[in-house]
């Protein structure tokens, strides 16, 4: 009878001991009306990841994220132009057409050229989804009376989002024509694809809200390929004029104030400090004595002196043979196994392709800056709120810890980017959600709940 | 009555099984259970005599424990309860799970002669300790999952009773400990599962602690304690990393050594006797936090992934305040009951969900039956900590935080 009554006891006490409550809030759109939200922007917007678009970055892109918070207080549908297959696509820059597209990247444990066991970022087959996705006007997803909300699309300028023949393939030779806008542009035929552009398509969704995320590609495809593009031109490794840029992007908040939608914009963060401009450092090529005194005398006539142990990389800057300077970035595009095993930047200089100079760093930053100036005039004169991702990313830059996780810029350790050391992985994008959640619940009055972090993923390991 | 008898023989059997542990009941991770009846009054104790507990609380007051001969026994049922909200929005909330823990105390004290001055005694209890538990994959993983420390001292005491107003007395603190604390690590494998950090290690050091008790009249007793820093290392831990088979040789099974000086605690107690039936008494704990200042783990093998884990901790050192009454109705029957106001070491800008801790509020009662020889002990404890918001900038983890707890506990006492 006594043991009953003392196991009734504990069972008592234990029901006191009740959890800690809090008063938790209901969501709510404040002012804003997410009945019709669409994103406009290029890879971050498309979830663009691992050096390719697939369907997993697709759905962890920030866009998809807060159409599902959208969705708990009065979001409509969210149409995704999602891609077939799982491997991701990348057009080939080696290939003359898009009919020969890469896979994602993806950590793989695997010999080098100098026989070592290392841990580098491979595409995961010799093939990417390109029969599913690029092939035919049978695979386009667009089907008579679609409506998509998803503009993210890889590598788009600011005017091309304005711009028709966005979807002409026979564009393709000018650079104007881009892949994955062909897959969803509007049109059943092709004199219809060829008068789709970005957006007059958005405003077949009658947006009520958006989110405006360009002007990243206008700097760094430039930054990319080297620095090889030129000033205020218009193929993809150009640097877009300040004009085309002005009218580009005039052009797209024009259209979405004739429909009243609200929405917020995205400022350019510093893309040089991204690891794919940082990985590789201009001292690597370390060297011993006698590789010295070759490289000594094979540049005799430049006065080029290199001693035992490390040495900045030699390059072929536009004709002068030379040194890289301790400020000059070589990029991820350049082969590592060509640094290690075939002399690249010893004997055989570096191609500027391969490198960004003082003098295109110069110029990068520049043109950073005056789009970001043009996108804040906009902005201001149109009251539209900016979710400010230069600030962002350079907190970034400077380390940050989130709920435990130490994150960087730096290459894969870091946390944030993905494996092409340009895009952020699910886990950024995550936070880049975070950043416009916070500015919408500010800016709107909105209560929307933020995504924990700590359940997305970082850097995936084999 | 027979019945009831070998019911409570089972109980002092059982308990000498019971699996010991320990959990964080006062400020930083001190438990303050350490005496049963003591309990049922706010926790003071240092200027009372009501049994062997006094080897811990403060030795000196065996001087004038009225049983020559006296063995306490006891067990607390730690049920916790830690709620976390996020910041603003706040639509996250999470809390431990339901793992439960059960500190210990054991005493024994003995007079030489009957009107012997000297009196001997050996204790075992459970100090210091923490248990939490959260879901593997709740928010803060990367912050902490699991952390369980145990502590036990054990304490041989002599007590002398220099006249009929002072006594003093001292023990030797031997403290035996167990850590095990495991932690995600944020790399994840094809599957999506996320890697882990388990510590695991047994730590030893020593101390002491030493009092006086001094009755200057006959109804008002002054007890002063000093329970020494200690300082208890861990040798030979063992490190264990579950990453992605790729990581496996940064992350290798190692060594680790570690090392926590448990904080030193000066107590001043008042006791005073309004009657044959009534005591009040008082006791201020002043708990020398800033030993812990910095949690660090030297891991025997370094990678350029794996570097040595320091962890700021900067506690302070706080106050204890705890009031208690006992009001004996009979010798047969005894109730008693208490208040307490517990400060935290944790200071701003450094409050973890390993040790969400704050300022502790709480309230004890409970009854003491005596039947010849045998008593019995039921005590019950409910504390709560006061709702607190921040965070740690060394982990980029914020929210508010609570805690809730209520403890059962039972003592069994045998004296003549």
């Amino acid at each position: 009878m006594k043991i009953n009554f003392l196991s009734l006891l504990v069972f008592l006490f234990s029901v006191i001991a009740c959890k800690p409550t809090f008063e938790t809030p209901d969501s709510n759109a404040g002012s804003a009306d997410f009945s019709s939200y669409v994103a406009i922007g290029s890879s971050y917007t498309a979830g663009f990841a691992d050096g390719a678009l697939s369907k997993e970055g697709q759905a962890a892109s920030f866009p998809v994220l807060l159409s599902a918070r959208f969705a708990e207080v009065g979001g409509g549908n969210f149409n995704v132009p999602y891609l077939i297959g799982d491997k991701g696509v990348y057009p080939d820059p080696l290939a003359s057409n898009t009919d020969h597209t890469l896979p994602r990247l993806a950590l793989s444990v695997t010999l080098n050229c100098k026989g070592e066991e290392m841990l580098l970022p491979l595409r995961i087959a010799d093939e990417g989804d390109d029969d599913a996705n690029f092939h035919n006007m049978n695979n386009r997803v667009y089907t008579p009376g679609s409506i998509f909300h998803h503009f993210g699309i890889p590598s788009m300028k600011s005017y091309q989002a304005v711009a028709p023949g966005f979807a002409y393939d026979a564009f393709f030779e000018i650079d104007q024509f881009n892949p994955f806008y062909w897959r969803f542009a509007s049109g059943t035929n092709s004199t219809e694809i060829i008068g789709a552009s970005v957006i007059k398509d958005v405003l077949n969704a009658h947006p009520t809200f958006f989110t405006l995320e360009l002007g990243m590609s206008d700097v760094i495809n430039y930054a990319i390929d080297g620095g090889t593009g030129r000033q205020d031109n218009t193929y993809k490794p150009d640097l877009t004029s300040p004009s085309r840029f002005e009218t580009g992007i005039k052009g797209v908040l024009d259209s979405l104030k004739n429909t009243d939608a609200k929405g917020l914009m995205t400022n350019i963060p510093d893309v040089l400090n991204f690891p794919y401009f940082r990985k590789i450092e201009y001292n690597a090529l370390d060297i011993d004595a006698v590789k010295a005194q070759e490289l000594t005398n094979q540049y005799a006539a430049q006065g080029l002196t290199f001693s035992e142990g490390k040495n900045a990389f030699v390059i072929n800057d536009k004709g002068t043979i030379r040194q890289l300077k301790s400020t000059e970035f070589i990029t991820l595009k350049t082969p590592v196994d060509s640094l290690k095993c075939a002399d690249w930047g010893a004997s055989v200089p570096l191609e500027d392709l391969y490198v960004l100079t003082e003098e295109e760093i110069a110029l990068i930053d520049q043109y950073s800056e005056i789009y970001n100036n043009l996108l804040q005039q906009e902005a201001d004169a149109r009251g539209i709120m900016m979710v400010d991702l230069k600030e962002f990313f350079s907190k970034l830059n400077a380390g940050i810890t989130v709920s435990g996780i130490d994150l960087s810029t730096e290459f894969v350790k870091g946390g944030f980017f993905s494996l092409d050391g340009l895009h952020p992985n699910p886990r950024g994008q995550a936070m880049i959600a975070n950043e416009f959640i916070k500015a919408i619940n500010k800016e709107f009055g909105a209560t929307l709940a933020l995504y924990d972090i700590s359940q997305f993923e970082g850097a995936v390991f084999p | 009555m027979a019945k009831l008898i070998s019911t409570v023989k089972a109980y002092f059997t059982l308990l000498l099984f019971v699996i010991l542990a320990g959990d964080s009941l006062a400020g930083g991770f001190q438990v303050s259970l350490q005496g049963s009846k003591q309990n049922m009054m706010g926790h003071a104790g240092s200027a009372l005599s009501l049994d062997a507990a006094s080897i811990f609380f403060n030795p000196g007051a065996l001087a004038f424990l009225k049983d020559r001969f006296c063995v306490n026994a006891g067990v607390n049922l730690v049920i916790p309860r830690v709620g976390y909200q996020e910041n603003s929005p706040g639509f996250y909330t999470a809390g431990n799970t339901n793992k439960f823990s059960n500190p210990i105390l054991f005493y024994a004290s003995f007079r030489l002669k009957p009107e012997s001055k000297w009196t001997i005694g050996f204790g075992v209890n459970n100090p210091f300790g923490s248990t939490l538990v959260y879901d593997d994959n709740w928010a803060g993983q990367f912050v902490i999952r699991e952390i369980s420390l145990k502590t036990f001292c054990w304490q041989p005491s002599v007590t002398y009773k220099i006249n009929d107003k002072l006594g003093i007395g001292a023990s030797f603190n031997y403290y035996s400990g167990e850590l095990i604390l495991r932690k995600g690590i944020p790399v994840s494998d094809s599957t999506g599962t996320f890697g882990e950090a388990r510590l695991e290690g047994k730590a030893g050091g020593i101390g002491f602690n030493a009092g006086l008790v001094y009755k200057p009249t006959e109804k008002l007793t002054i007890g002063i304690d000093y329970r020494s820093q200690a300082t208890v290392k861990l040798k030979k831990g063992k490190a264990e990393f579950s990453v992605p088979s790729a990581l496996a040789d940064s992350f290798p099974e190692t060594t680790f050594t570690s090392q926590i000086k448990l904080p030193q605690v000066i107590t001043l107690g008042l006791a005073y006797a309004f009657s044959e039936k009534l005591t009040l008494a008082l006791d201020v704990n002043y708990t020398g936090w800033q030993s812990y200042d910095t949690l660090k783990f030297d891991y025997a093998f370094n990678s350029e992934s794996l570097e040595d884990t320091k962890i700021t901790k900067n506690y302070k050192g706080v106050f204890a305040f705890r009031l208690g009454a006992q009001y004996k109705f009979a010798e047969i029957i005894t109730a008693r009951a208490g208040a307490f106001f517990d400060m935290t070491p944790v200071q701003d800008g450094f409050l973890t969900p390993d040790g969400p801790d704050a300022d502790r509020i709480g309230g004890s009662a409970g009854v003491s039956l005596q039947i010849k020889r045998f008593g019995i002990d039921l005590s019950f404890m409910y504390l709560e900590t006061i709702k607190r918001t921040g965070g740690s900038d060394e982990e980029g983890f914020y929210g508010t935080y609570k805690t809730k707890a209520a403890i059962p506990g039972l003592g069994l006492q045998y004296s003549f």
